[in-house]
């Protein structure tokens, strides 16, 4: 009888991010096939209650794992933890998302209880003989590596965000909770966190960024400039721009795009008055969604945006800044939470 | 002149003043010496006929300097003048001492008189000449410090107190054929006293040594050390190729470039010796007149101040970017406007790469430059682009990759032309007009790699010893005997520089192929462009290989609209700032040079310019594109206006 | 203060990979180019500037593999590493990471040290597997994806900022020894001249510690755990997308399920001004990619 599919959930910053969605996804591709259930493991110190949202996205049973020391993130507890949990309740596989912690803990946590492991996956599944299959992407994406575990259960494996995608979530589906206690030593932290530091899209990098608003030669001039900043203020973006915004003195060096500039990859970039020439897109290549505001309807940047309107963006911006703050405004109104305009996958 | 009387105690004042002022001079040219002793060995007395015949005619010439008008006509007048007058002036001291005239079959002459006088007059109108340049006239390059001024006071003195001499001596001891000007101005004279005129004569006879010696002492000290370098700096030229930069030998060095002073070349100390601070080479440096801190003046004299200052065991590692300044010392383009123009053959460029050589092995590279140095070696081009992707953009004209032994002529494609758009068009034209010709030619595929040049000109030498090594044993394998290339900078370090590491293969310039297509009616254009245009003169083909005339030679074919010059054209053709490894370093202030120089293409209103660089061209195509508000002027390369005027295939 | 530096020699994947029918991993069309691991290159540089901070530090690189990867220890010489060590192994091909992180622990252990610095991820299996299982072995803490490291002043401990996504940060304290794994954002590397790098790789003969690693054939394999069944180029999986897709045409389906994911917008919609009012499509817009909540 095989072992549950346990899905941890990283939730560092009091939600679940929706990389944790993708990994039930998967996870429940593979229970199905198993018929077992999809344990979502939710490790922290008082966390929320995220069973309803972890449920309709594939948990059939939410493991609470509730110690100070796994307060926030460190290798030593969380490999402890897992470790005991892992012993105790002997799970057919633990899939755990690619993230920094994710990459940081699992091999560790593979040698410490000796088993398979599979890194930065694309793809999880079964052969027909029931072993655990991963594809992985290697050397930047170039080749495609199959490897099959050949030890026995638990199997480890980190899958790479975004390599799945988020499906639909199903709503009223229920997870059952478990309360599950840990015993955690003191004494095994060599490490301690001082502090976690949240971003601020205006002084982040904007290759780490996840809303970039850039800026072009369609904004004409400098005082014309504040387009960019107030779009940027209300999407809680980043600012960036072409080489002309750059020559004109508008951005820095570090916040160009392009090709002698910086590549970035966020989930959305808003580009105002900007052409879309070569140089500048070849920086973009990683942008998920694009939306462009151009007065030429033949602007190259329509080949590469996702949603391109014809306007002049001293018309446009101004208004859209309106109504996103109006927006803001319903959403703090109807107490739905952070003052600042959520944008960005969830 | 009259003898004057001497007396022992007046000889006594003279022989001191004379030994201490010879003192004076000795030591610290003596200093100088030894500073230049101390900077590494380098030949220059090979071909030694060549280097004199050169020097004598340069400085008896004058040709450098009167590339400049009215200021090489001033100095004409202060050489010559003191050529004669200094032997004038030494035939006082002696007969000062002996009694007698020193060559007296000179100085005995009226002939020599009457030269003395109408060149001390000469020479003070030159003074005058050059006062009105400086404070009247004021061009931007002329530095008017207190030492240009007492210099000119002086030589004013000193003309005036040896007419004064003359005026005096005339009515001393009347002769016949007397010099005229001093005829003229013993009018003054009249009337005055047998003892006044002796006073006269001799208060001018003592302030005209006195000045002698004063200005003996100060030369040294002052930009007056050319009067003594010059001709040295002329004989010990360099007589390599222009587009040759030194050769290093980076295996048994343990470092390259130069850090300290006396890790450079003794020419190059040299040469902050030779320096007239006229300010020519500033003139015409596009870094300079786009606002960067560099100014070739400026750090030839920057360098020698902080060679002259450098304490005694000062063991500062990087004295010499520290004097130069490391902004400038990444600004320079090496266009060699500066060298086309210096009168007395100063090498700015090699000291500038020297620079670069060590600041490269000591401090790094600029983020750009380093990845475009890493592209280089790892990739052979320096944009980081697959080299399985080189001649990708040819495949639909069905090009012929060399295999196996090499036909006639292979098309060199340079990284540019492979990889950058703009330059693509280019090749795409040429490659058209070779088939039109049928001409039996190949390219390399990827087995090109960079030619180089980024690299030894950004001070990468050792990189750019290992293309070329490579490139020179793969042209030798495939038995590529001549190499035809659109890009002078390819152009240039082909036939300039690889022959040293054994390149025996030769190359041409597409302009050159193309003329001698048109001339031998291989093709035809029949289809000539009707509208006008203008030319920018490419740096590495106009002042490095001399190649002026024949692009516009061709152009006059090619279209029948009129040829435009641009204000500065030719020798003095303003770079468009892509050399010099500019295209990947960050140039942080000014206006960038190639808007400046399109600028210069705007005020023709032409709608075309021309040019033969694939750098140029990318330069001036942005620069085009940067002017959103007039009139839209293209970019073309030579063989794309040939080729769109040539008969239809 | 005794520094560690692991290094990997890869195959330069920043050039067009092809992998051949025998499932070979090759650069396309070129001889293979082989390179230092551009973070390992990062952790070298780090430790060289540690070395400046703190004044005196030992600092020894060391890496595993054939041959040929001696190039990657002369560039370590001339970034000023004091002694190198090769783990000589028999294999060309890719070793197992397991493999890899107990032979280095092993070369480890023999020696003191303080602090172990490596890259983060190599390019080209990227797995970051190394440096947790290495840490795990050598029972220290780790700390990785680290951008900023200082060492404190008793060379008792080293404080690092951990980089998390989306720009969060998290910083971190731990007891020496420990092992940093470096993101490359922490150092820009000096660009090292071709001179300085050649004539550094001719003294390896004289300061390279040459060790070779018994039985690692079937290198692969050799960690018993897992077995890479093949190697093949990428082919696309079929993602889930958040988009509403109903409405969609079954051809634009199809389209969007073999592109993978957020489709390359061919069907851009050009708004004139004025129909919807282009602010409120932009929000429709956003809000349908669920990109506004």
């Amino acid at each position: 009888m095989a072992g549950d599919v346990w899905v941890w959930v990283d939730c560092q910053r009091e939600e679940a991010t929706s990389v944790t969605f993708e990994m039930l996804d998967e996870g429940q591709r593979i229970a199905k096939r198993l018929k077992v259930r999809v344990v979502a493991l939710v490790c922290g110190h008082q966390t929320p209650d995220l069973s309803a949202t972890l449920a309709s996205y594939g948990a059939d049973v939410v493991y609470r794992i509730d110690h100070p020391l796994l307060a926030q993130y460190t290798t030593a507890a969380y490999t402890s933890a897992f470790a005991t949990l892992i012993k105790e309740k002997n799970p057919f596989i633990v899939i755990i998302a690619a993230t920094a912690n994710g990459r940081d803990l699992a091999p560790r946590l593979a040698a410490r209880l000796s088993v398979g492991l599979a890194s930065d996956c694309t793809m999880v599944s079964l052969t027909p003989a029931g072993a655990v299959e991963a594809v992985r992407s290697t050397h930047r994406d170039q080749v495609y590596e199959t490897v099959v575990l050949t030890s026995s259960s638990p199997f480890l494996v980190t899958i790479r965000p975004g390599a799945i995608g988020v499906g639909k979530a199903v709503q009223g589906r229920k997870a059952q909770v478990e309360e599950v206690a840990v015993q955690l030593d003191e004494s095994v932290q060599r490490t301690r966190v001082l502090k976690m530091d949240k971003a601020d899209p205006a002084t982040l990098d904007i290759a780490e960024a996840e809303i970039i608003v850039g800026g072009g030669r369609g904004l004409g001039s400098a005082e014309d400039w504040h387009l960019v900043t107030d779009l940027a203020d209300a999407l809680g973006a980043s600012v960036a721009g072409t080489r002309m915004a750059m020559d004109e003195g508008w951005i820095p060096r570090e916040r160009l795009i392009g090709q002698t500039g910086k590549s970035v990859g966020p989930q959305l970039y808003v580009a105002l008055g900007i052409s879309g020439a070569r140089e500048h897109v070849l920086g973009l290549g990683e942008a998920k969604c694009v939306v462009s505001v151009n007065t030429d309807p033949h602007a190259p940047i329509g080949r590469l945006a996702h949603k391109a309107v014809v306007g002049d963006v001293k018309e446009v911006v101004p208004e859209l800044v309106r109504k996103l703050r109006d927006l803001k405004g319903q959403a703090s109104e109807q107490g739905k939470g952070p003052q600042t305009q959520q944008v960005g996958p969830r | 002149m009259i003898d004057s009387q001497f007396t022992p105690e007046a000889r006594l004042v003279l022989a001191l003043v004379l030994a201490l002022g010879i003192v004076f001079f000795a030591s610290r040219l003596l200093k100088i010496v030894s500073l230049v002793r101390a900077g590494r060995e380098e030949d220059r007395l090979d071909q030694f006929w060549t280097r004199l015949s050169g020097a004598i005619k340069y400085t008896f010439g004058q040709s450098e300097v009167l590339r400049s008008p009215l200021a090489g006509a001033a100095h004409l007048g202060f050489f010559y003048g003191f050529l004669v007058i200094s032997v004038g002036t030494l035939n006082m001291i002696w007969s000062a001492f002996t009694g007698r005239l020193l060559l007296p079959f000179i100085t005995q002459s009226s002939g020599f008189a009457w030269l003395a006088d109408v060149l001390a007059v000469l020479v003070i109108i030159a003074v005058l000449a050059s006062l009105y340049r400086r404070y009247v006239l004021h061009p931007p390059e002329v530095r008017n410090t207190l030492s240009a001024a007492l210099v000119l006071a002086t030589i004013f003195l000193l003309m005036v107190s040896l007419l004064s001499m003359e005026a005096a001596g005339t009515l001393l001891a009347p002769a016949s054929n007397a010099p005229p000007v001093g005829a003229l101005l013993s009018r003054a004279f009249d009337g005055l006293n047998k003892e006044h005129l002796v006073l006269i004569y001799t208060a001018s006879w003592w302030m005209h040594i006195l000045l002698v010696i004063g200005f003996l002492v100060y030369i040294p000290h002052s930009k007056h050390m050319h009067l003594i370098v010059c001709f040295f700096n002329e004989l010990l030229r360099s007589l390599r190729p222009k587009g040759e930069l030194a050769y290093a030998n980076v295996d048994s060095a343990s470092f390259l470039g130069a850090g300290r002073f006396d890790e450079l070349r003794w020419k190059q100390i040299l040469d902050f010796f030779a320096c007239t601070e006229c300010g020519r080479c500033r003139q015409y440096c596009p870094a300079f007149m786009s606002g960067s801190p560099l100014d070739p003046r400026k750090l030839i004299l920057d360098l020698k101040a902080g060679l002259l200052h450098q304490k005694k065991n000062g063991s500062n590692r990087s004295a010499v970017p520290d004097a130069a300044g490391r902004e400038s010392i990444w600004a320079c383009t090496t266009c060699r406007a500066c060298q086309e123009h210096c009168p007395v053959f100063i090498e700015h460029i090699d000291t500038v790469i020297e620079a670069r050589r060590f600041l490269l092995e000591s401090e790094g590279a600029s983020p750009t430059l380093s990845k475009a140095l890493e592209s280089l070696a790892r990739q052979g081009n320096p944009m980081g682009l697959p080299p399985s992707e080189r001649s990708v953009f040819l495949e639909n004209l069905k090009v012929p990759i060399v295999n196996g032994q090499a036909p006639e002529v292979v098309l060199w494609l340079g990284c540019a032309g492979a990889y950058t758009p703009v330059a693509q068009e280019a090749i795409t034209a040429l490659v058209k007009i070779l088939k039109a010709a049928h001409v039996d030619f190949a390219i390399l595929g990827q087995r090109e790699k960079c030619c180089g040049d980024t690299a030894r000109r950004t001070g990468e030498e050792g990189l750019f010893q290992e293309l070329a090594s490579y490139n020179i044993e793969m042209l030798r394998r495939l038995g590529v005997k001549k190499l035809l290339t659109n890009c002078p900078h390819c152009h240039n370090t082909f036939k300039n520089e690889y022959p040293r590491f054994g390149a025996t293969f030769s190359v041409v310039h597409h302009l050159e192929f193309i003329s001698d297509l048109i001339t031998s009616k291989r093709i035809e254009l029949s289809r000539p462009a009707e509208q006008a245009m203008t030319f920018h003169d490419p740096c590495y083909l106009g002042r490095y290989n001399d190649l002026y005339d024949l692009p516009r030679q061709i152009l006059r074919k090619a279209s029948t609209g009129e040829l435009m010059e641009m204000s500065c054209s030719r020798e003095r053709a303003i770079c468009c700032g892509g050399g010099g490894g500019q295209m990947y370093l960050e140039s942080t202030s000014g206006t960038r040079i190639n808007y400046m120089r399109f600028a210069q293409v705007e005020e023709l209103s032409v709608p075309m310019v021309a040019t033969a660089c694939p750098f140029c061209k990318t330069m001036m195509t942005d620069a085009a594109q940067y002017n959103r508000s007039g009139p839209k002027v293209r970019v073309k390369d030579v063989a794309e206006v040939v080729c769109d005027s040539m008969t239809p295939v | 203060m005794k520094i560690v530096v692991c290094v990997k020699q890869v195959l330069d994947a920043r050039l067009p990979i092809e992998v051949t029918e025998a499932g070979r991993v090759l650069q396309k069309d070129v001889d293979p180019v082989y390179v230092l691991n551009p973070s390992d290159r990062c952790a070298l540089e780090e430790a060289v500037k540690l070395r400046g901070v703190l004044g005196s530090c030992q600092i020894t690189a060391m890496t595993v593999g054939p041959s040929s990867a001696k190039d990657v220890l002369g560039q370590c010489l001339a970034r000023g590493v004091d002694s190198v060590v090769h783990l000589l192994t028999n294999d060309a091909d890719l070793l197992d990471s397991f493999v890899v992180a107990r032979v280095l622990s092993e070369a480890v252990r023999a020696q003191t040290f303080d602090l172990i610095l490596c890259g983060d991820r190599s390019l080209d299996e990227g797995s970051s597997e190394v440096t947790s299982v290495m840490a795990e072995l050598l029972d220290i803490p780790q700390v990785t994806g680290v951008v900023k490291l200082t060492v404190s002043a008793q060379n008792s401990h080293v404080v690092a900022e951990r980089k998390l996504e989306r720009g969060y940060r998290q910083i971190v304290q731990t007891t020496l020894p420990a092992l940093v794994a470096v993101d490359p954002s922490i150092c820009e590397a000096r660009y090292l001249t071709r001179r300085a790098i050649r004539s550094a790789t001719a003294l390896l003969p004289n300061k390279c510690n040459l060790v070779p690693v018994p039985g690692t054939a079937g290198g692969q394999d050799a960690s018993g755990m897992r077995k890479v069944e093949s190697r093949t180029p990428p082919r696309p999986r079929p993602k889930r997308t958040v988009s509403a897709d109903e409405g969609k045409s079954p051809m634009d389906r199809i389209a969007m399920l073999l592109g993978g994911g957020m489709m390359p917008a061919k069907s851009v919609k050009h708004t004139e001004a004025g129909s919807q009012g282009p602010a409120d499509e932009i929000i429709a817009f956003l809000k349908e990619k669920g990109l506004l909540s």
